[in-house]
């Protein structure tokens, strides 16, 4: 750019890192803040470190399953008493003569129904759970970011066209499509997270759309389409950071809500093929003549990680809410 | 451009927003008249005054302007080119000169932007220089606005808001403008720091040959800026003249009960001046009062008023006003002096 003559030529001192003197607080980005804020915050830094420790639970699934010699998908015969046909409890088979984590002993016992054993299933459940909440969340979030941002900036008629497409959306009984989804398809992993996607942007889609009708008003945004800036620059530079925030604490929720809708569609049998782990089929399986009465375990080890996995996203989302709350008290 | 040259003219530009109704087919139920028929022009360096109160189409003026909306019709020419319909490429292209301060310091900077984003932005638009050179011309923009480039990473709620509308000025200047529209750049301010922005302002104006289109409510301030001032009601311009000639003899009505409400800084004048209160309120944009606009709550307003439309008239480029009985004396001995025998609207009386 030519600077016009009328400007005075820049000092040379000013291009210089000069000595601030006096009082200058560091200046403090808002992830700064976020970051001040959640350190302070004990149940949302207990689900992080629960959540780091799932994740780690579902990497070493492989070390659990060579240590017990119990793959993954072979029936395990020694996993079932002789005498009685129940299966065999925590530490069955462990009996101290036998070598630990060899062959016949089972930690957190086995399922009589396909002979598994508890903890190697539990730790690949851990994977389908996760991977599933997180996928799903991401393509959740990322078409709710597009419509979002499409109704509420454009406005009119593609606001009207969007806004009644969520409206459909919303009012469609979710559950029934999944299992239609499920008798027309060979459900797979990717059948579930594509129900699971396909039933649950619209939420965030219009808590986006309201935040970027008000965001659009703003004189900031004014302000940029006055300099010239394009309508991608203003809605990257000037929307987009506004929403961040709101992203991050959806998708936590968002991925508790995904992991318990795919346990609640295996529970029902609708789910993942018997051939995928998944923390809901476990469950099922203890349900038929009430086995659940003579061996509660394969009913408690599932559902007790299904309910702390959700509880700790929740309240990572709850915890991730009050940090970016620009109204909060830093010193809380 | 020299000096004394037209730089921006209005040609009857008029506003209508539509009123719809519907969700997604949208059928128009009224027309809101926020800006009809105005028409002047700026020369350059120069900077014409315009003053009205909240509602009367300032602020669409200032927008429709910059474009930030489309003018239903009419003409805005700036610097000869005929730009209310200009839009992609060429229109970016002329907001490189064009550019506005915004009223509100506290919303009109993006909270999650640093200083030196902010006002880098036009330049990282219009990808003028390098990255370093960029950096250089922020740099003297802050001292140039009176901050200091220690603020220079700083983000917008660390700043006052005489020091948050500096920013928004020093975001103007970027890439040096012609014209900037300064719309109410100081009614959120307190007074103290007020003093200060006009100062930089005019400051500014004089280094740079700056032209402003200042939009104020305040009419001292108003006066102080510029060298020609429009006085705005529902949406036309009433009254318009150099300062001086507007200032100490109103013609309209409006700016005369306008003038008379202002508050003066001595106890003694204050005690003795008269004071003309309107009654009634400002009639809705979306149902104007046939003829004169103002005819609702004019203490001279006659039959013809409801009739006929006045338009401007006056010693053409000097001091015109709209209205179908002017005032021919100024200042008025008693508020009852406006009335014009025979009009139906009073004039409250304040006592002293």
């Amino acid at each position: 750019m030519s600077m016009p003559p009328a400007m005075s030529p820049i000092p040379v001192d000013v291009l210089a890192p000069r000595e601030v003197g006096g009082h200058s607080a560091p200046t403090r980005g808002p992830w700064a803040l976020m970051w001040r804020r959640l350190r302070r915050d004990k149940a949302a830094l207990a689900s992080v470190a629960f959540i780091i420790l799932l994740f780690s639970f579902a990497a070493a699934a492989p070390l659990f399953e060579s240590w017990t010699n119990h793959p993954q998908n072979t029936s395990n015969v020694a996993g079932s008493d002789d005498v009685t046909l129940l299966p065999v409890g925590p530490l069955g088979g462990c009996d101290g003569v036998t070598d630990v984590g060899k062959d016949t002993c089972f930690i957190l016992g086995a399922s009589n129904v396909s002979g598994h054993d508890m903890l190697v299933q539990l730790s690949y459940g851990a994977r389908t759970s996760l991977f599933i909440g997180v996928v799903s969340t991401a393509i959740t979030v990322a078409v709710a970011l597009v419509m979002g941002l499409l109704a509420g900036y454009s406005g009119g008629f593609t606001d009207g066209v969007i806004s009644r497409l969520m409206d459909v959306v919303a009012a469609f009984p979710f559950l029934l499509f999944a299992i239609a989804v499920s008798t027309v398809f060979r459900s797979n992993v990717w059948t579930v997270i594509f129900v699971i996607a396909a039933f649950s942007w619209f939420y965030p889609a219009r808590l986006f759309r309201a935040e970027v009708l008000s965001l659009r008003e703003r004189e900031f945004v004014s302000a940029a389409r006055m300099l010239g800036a394009s309508t991608p620059r203003i809605l990257r530079k000037h929307i987009f950071p506004h929403l961040v925030g709101a992203t991050v604490v959806y998708a936590s929720l968002s991925i508790a809500g995904a992991i318990l809708f795919e346990a609640a569609l295996s529970y029902l049998g609708f789910g993942l093929p018997a051939d995928i782990p998944s923390w809901g089929r476990m469950i099922s399986q203890a349900v038929p003549g009430g086995l659940y009465r003579n061996a509660p375990y394969l009913m408690i080890f599932p559902g007790t990680l299904l309910v702390l996995t959700a509880l700790a996203f929740n309240m990572l989302g709850d915890g991730l809410r009050d940090a970016l709350d620009p109204k909060g008290n830093v010193d809380r | 451009m020299s000096s004394g040259e037209t730089i921006l003219r209005l040609e009857k530009l008029t506003k209508h927003f539509p009123v719809t109704r519907g969700i997604i087919f949208q059928r128009e139920i009224a027309t809101l008249k926020a800006v009809d028929d105005v028409s002047f022009e700026i020369k350059a360096g120069q900077t014409l005054g315009l003053v009205g109160e909240s509602g009367c189409g300032k602020s669409t003026l200032a927008r429709c302007i910059v474009r930030l909306l489309d003018p239903t019709s009419g003409r805005i020419e700036f610097e000869g080119e005929d730009i209310s319909r200009l839009s992609g490429k060429a229109l970016r292209s002329v907001r490189r000169d064009l550019v506005m301060i915004f009223q509100d310091p506290m919303s009109s900077l993006n909270p999650r932007m640093r200083v030196s984003e902010i006002i880098g932005e036009p330049l990282e638009v219009y990808r003028a220089g390098t990255s370093a050179t960029r950096r250089a011309r922020v740099m003297e923009l802050l001292e140039l606005v009176g901050l200091n480039s220690e603020h220079f990473n700083r983000f917008p709620h660390e700043f006052s808001g005489g020091q948050r509308q500096r920013i928004g000025i020093a975001r103007a200047l970027a890439l040096s403008p012609k014209l900037i529209v300064c719309d109410e750049p100081v009614s959120a301010l307190d007074v103290s720091v007020q003093a200060q922005i006009i100062n930089l302002l005019e400051d500014l104006q004089a280094e740079f040959g700056l032209t402003y289109l200042f939009i104020a409510h305040d009419l001292d301030i108003v006066r102080r800026v510029s060298d020609e001032v429009h006085v705005m009601y529902l949406g036309r311009v009433v009254e318009r003249g150099t300062d001086e000639d507007l200032y100490e003899a109103p013609h309209h009505p409006y700016s005369a009960a306008l003038l008379s409400a202002r508050p003066v800084p001595d106890p003694d004048r204050a005690q003795n001046r008269t004071h003309i209160v309107l009654e009634g309120d400002v009639p809705s944009p979306l149902d104007l009062p046939s003829g004169c606009r103002f005819r609702t709550r004019c203490p001279r307003a006659q039959p013809v008023c409801s009739e006929v439309e006045p338009e401007l008239d006056g010693p053409a480029g000097i001091h015109e006003w709209a209205c179908h009985y002017p005032l021919e004396t100024w200042p008025l001995a008693s508020p009852e002096d406006i009335r014009r025998p025979g009009s139906a609207v009073g004039v409250t009386e304040v006592g002293p």
